[in-house]
């Protein structure tokens, strides 16, 4: 079942930046691109570099470990050695809480 | 549990030298660096190429090459540097020019890119860094490795072999499998363009791509070997990058034609980092680091002293116990 959890505050993500958050077993990043809030795996696809320590730029958030790429809007693997997709989540900002769904 | 969850370590240290908020303003990109630099470097290239042109049949010929031969092999610098993206902040930018010097200093770019992942997850780490120096090196072993025996070796078996599909099962290990069929059509394309400039100049003139490709190259490679021994040669065997990479001090000059890479541990701590920027990584943390060089000169004679003697890391840890999937290569 799909639950909402509350992740953060629109105050506490710089723009252009990502923090981790840790709901139940899930890894997560919530990141602030131009103005907007968005969730992904914090995990990499690759070799399981957290993605927490990588590089925002131009809404792609680049691996710190290798260097890979993934569009932070839609997961896209954009660049090797990242093949497969990030797993995104649902976003929603209320009262400047960031609200990410979780679950099937 | 994938082969590479059974390493039994992997490479650490950037917590021990900089915090993420210190590491952000490193990070920028630019094409601005990235063109100039190219640009400088390939201007050097045309002009050493004019050079050995007004040379050619003369003594003056032998300096020349050589100075035409180290500035083809200082390319290494942009291959690996576009391997790991950060020459310019355009990416599409960042991959032509990656194509262009693997087919010049001749290696396969996607092959290369994992390859050189792998060293960056596992470096120093026995069993697991594809780059790593032989174990229990001897005298000849560094001989072979400077002269670039070991390097022609690995890549020809590359080129020959990838076109058609085989891939060297010690080496399939840091390949995805959704990434073979990409490096075996790379493999074919380059092998196309190589075959097509064979063709060309055997009908025109087979001399041209001799001189100013082939004979430079393998006379280049052996300075950039004796160069690249000091990133790792004769560091610590362990995780720890402070310990297991060098940085060394160089002239300017060299430093420039390769793209800061003298600044090496600073490049595996923080490998996001464009080049551009090492240099300032140093002042920020170069006191932290473990292992620092005082020269090529002198890093290369202590690691021959050492192989010479069958002193040393190479010959201090032996690793019987570790699982062993890659063959022992220097790329
Ligand atoms: S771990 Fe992320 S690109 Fe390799």
């Amino acid at each position: 079942m799909a639950n909402w959890y509350k992740v953060s505050h629109v105050d506490e993500i710089e723009e252009d930046d990502v923090i981790q958050v840790d709901v139940d077993e899930t890894v997560l990043c919530v990141y602030h691109v131009d103005g907007s809030f968005f969730a992904t795996d914090g995990i990499c696809t690759h070799e399981h570099a957290c993605l927490t320590d990588g590089f925002v730029m131009d809404g792609v958030i680049e691996c710190p470990l290798h260097q890979g790429r993934f569009d932070i809007r839609t997961g896209k693997a954009l660049s090797p050695p990242v093949t497969v997709d990030l797993k995104v989540y649902p976003v929603k900002i209320e009262n400047s809480e960031i609200w990410v769904q979780l679950g099937e | 549990m994938t082969i590479m969850e059974q390493a039994p370590l992997k490479a650490f240290g950037q917590e021990y030298v900089l915090t993420k908020k210190d590491y952000k303003p490193y990070l920028k990109r630019s094409n601005k660096h990235g063109l100039i630099r190219f640009g400088v470097h390939m201007g050097l290239i045309a002009v050493a190429a004019g050079l050995v042109s007004v040379t050619l049949g003369t003594w003056w010929i032998v300096p020349v090459m050589a100075v035409y031969a180290i500035l083809l092999a200082f390319l290494f610098a942009p291959v690996h540097e576009c391997s790991h993206g950060t020459t310019f902040r355009n990416r599409r930018l960042n991959e032509v020019i990656f194509w262009i010097v693997c087919l010049i200093y001749m290696v396969p770019p996607t092959f290369f890119r994992y390859a050189h992942a792998t060293h960056h997850t596992y470096t120093q780490i026995r069993g697991w860094d594809p780059d790593m120096l032989p174990e229990r090196m001897t005298a000849s072993a560094y001989i072979k490795f400077v002269l670039g025996f070991t390097f022609w070796q690995r890549n020809i078996k590359w080129f020959l072999f990838h076109p058609f599909g085989k891939i060297d099962p010690t080496q399939r290990y840091f390949l995805p499998q959704s990434e073979i069929p990409r490096v075996v059509r790379e493999a074919r394309i380059i092998f196309m363009i190589y075959a097509g400039i064979a063709g060309v100049s055997i009908v025109f003139n087979p001399w041209i791509p001799l001189i100013y490709w082939v004979i430079p190259r393998l006379v280049g490679e052996p300075f950039m070997r004796w160069m690249r021994i000091s990133e790792h040669g004769e560091c610590e065997e362990n995780g720890d990058l402070r310990e297991n990479t060098r940085t060394t001090y160089t002239s300017g000059i060299i430093r420039y034609l390769f793209w800061e890479m003298p600044y090496h541990a600073e490049h595996h701590l923080c490998p996001m980092v464009p080049f551009h920027a090492l240099g300032r990584l140093h002042e920020k943390f170069g006191h932290k680091l473990h292992a620092v060089g005082d020269g090529y000169m002198s890093i290369n004679k202590d690691v021959y002293v050492k192989a010479k003697q069958k002193q040393g890391v190479t010959w201090d840890n032996p690793t019987s116990s570790v699982h062993q999937p890659v063959s022992q290569e220097f790329s």
